[in-house]
């Protein structure tokens, strides 16, 4: 099969907190990774450092067969634009103030067309309008970000990603500020964007249901380790440790 | 109670060649110290978080005492006081006031620009990064005029305040409003009309720029 992204034994400490702790998980083209977890348990961290947004303290990470981390280039100059062009295969959305309040919606989407990729304006304006079409906001595209509905937004942020043409999107709890109908409807953009276009997505949700139906394969998250992983159906059906099934029963309980 | 003083202000029209001048000296000092306030306290909030501590500390000390002094001891101090230590610091009354200005605004400058980043949330810049930007793209497009927007009201309103305390350099003798209303005041006995002039100066001196200000915050000054 055809891998896109592996990490092995990745680490990333904080002073004495180890946010992640030897973590080793693989996405293959077209797959959807589930990561769950409690806050603090280290998703965030992990999907930042997998992306190269931050510096891992150990591990190896391989994008498209390539080893991107450790970077054994002498260079420190060369080390940098490898990193940045490392990033920019990774398409990624935040929770909160993901797009720029000073460019529109269109602005957002071809800052990094025009910024990174050097496309002339035409090009960038025509491949967003396009990718603002999939994601069904192409008539926000004039609206600035501040008029927007927090699921539009994201809506935007997501198009924003996949503009850059990423081999893969990291979604990080991009619903968790979402009213549920918001949400409803960006998890069903998600669920397209895999099911349609087979997108490979490493996503951070609380949705179990999404998960079941969505992702492939579900990793359970707790002080940095995976404590439980698998098919998402199977390890949420028969939780093996006391931790995944008091987190299940809770997001049960609040939802 | 002064209910039979007699208002004229016809004397003052003789004056307008000098007052004018007045004004254009103030507005002359007050973009000297703009200009120099805005790039010497731009250097220091870069110094500020800097990697050699020297020059952090150096930095640090300045402000704090930039912060602390009226713009009146640094005056006095400059014109004064330099002077008697070496005859190479002796200056002209124009260049002590332009260096007070300077001085005095840098910290206040410096001050904004850094609250200005301080405030601005990390994840503009990583979101910046994560699409591929380098660090200075990610500064240039991003983090700078985000930044900046936020600074803007905040420098106009202290870019204001320098043209006002450009008055108080009338005790070391520069010929701007205060000084040459003075002047007119020691001649005519007409304190009040000069001053009431003076007042009316100042305003439309000062509301362009208030109104600049106004204008840019509806315009630019992003809601997040």
């Amino acid at each position: 099969m055809d891998t896109v992204l592996e990490c092995r034994g990745l680490k990333k400490w904080y002073g004495t907190v180890k946010a992640v702790d030897g973590v080793s998980l693989t996405a293959t083209r077209g797959q959807v990774v589930a990561i769950m977890g409690k806050s603090g348990s280290g998703k965030s961290s992990l999907l930042r450092n997998l992306a190269l947004l931050e510096e891992p303290d150990g591990g190896q990470i391989f994008l498209n067969g390539q080893e991107v981390f450790p970077d054994s280039t002498p260079s420190w100059q060369e080390q940098r634009r490898r990193r940045q062009s490392v990033r920019a295969c990774f398409g990624f959305v935040f929770q909160r103030f993901t797009l720029w309040p000073h460019r529109t919606v269109l602005g957002n989407v071809t800052e990094g067309l025009r910024v990174v990729k050097r496309l002339p304006k035409q090009d960038a304006q025509h491949l967003a309008l396009a990718v603002l079409h999939k994601v069904k906001v192409e008539h926000l595209c004039h609206a600035w970000p501040e008029r927007l509905s927090g699921g539009e937004t994201q809506r935007v942020a997501i198009a924003r990603a996949l503009a850059m043409a990423p081999d893969l999107l990291c979604l990080d709890e991009i619903t968790s500020a979402l009213d549920p109908v918001q949400t409803a409807g960006v998890l069903a953009l998600l669920r397209e964007l895999s099911q349609v276009e087979h997108k490979t997505m490493i996503l951070v949700t609380h949705h179990l249901e999404f998960a079941r139906e969505v992702a492939d394969h579900l990793i359970f998250i707790d002080q940095g380790r995976i404590l439980e992983e698998g098919k998402p159906s199977q390890i949420l059906a028969h939780p093996q440790t006391e931790e995944f099934r008091t987190f299940k029963n809770a997001v049960l309980a609040s939802s | 109670m002064a209910v039979d003083y007699r208002w004229d202000f016809h004397f003052i029209w003789q004056y307008s060649p000098a007052l004018l001048k007045g004004v254009l000296l103030t507005l002359e000092l007050t973009a000297i110290a703009v200009v120099g306030g805005t790039v010497l306290g731009t250097l220091l909030a870069v110094l500020r978080t800097s990697r050699v501590g020297l020059l952090r500390w150096l930095a640090v000390a300045y402000i704090e005492a930039g912060l602390a002094l009226p713009l009146l001891v640094l005056l006095i101090w400059i014109n004064y006081c330099l002077s008697q230590i070496s005859s190479l610091l002796t200056f002209g009354s124009f260049t002590v006031a332009a260096i007070a200005l300077v001085l005095n605004l840098a910290p206040f400058v410096c001050e904004t620009i850094r609250s200005g980043f301080a405030t601005l949330p990390d994840d503009y810049a990583l979101a910046a990064r994560a699409v591929g930007m380098s660090e200075w793209q990610t500064f240039r497009r991003v983090t700078f005029p985000l930044a900046l927007r936020r600074t803007l009201p905040g420098l106009i309103a202290h870019y204001v305040t320098t043209l006002k305390l450009v008055s108080i350099c009338s005790i070391i003798a520069v010929p701007e409003i205060v000084h040459t209303s003075s002047a007119i005041i020691s001649r005519e006995f007409r304190p009040l009309e000069v001053y009431t002039a003076m007042g009316v100066i100042y305003l439309l001196m000062v509301l362009p720029f208030t109104l600049l200000a106004r204008f840019l915050e509806k315009r630019f000054l992003v809601k997040n």
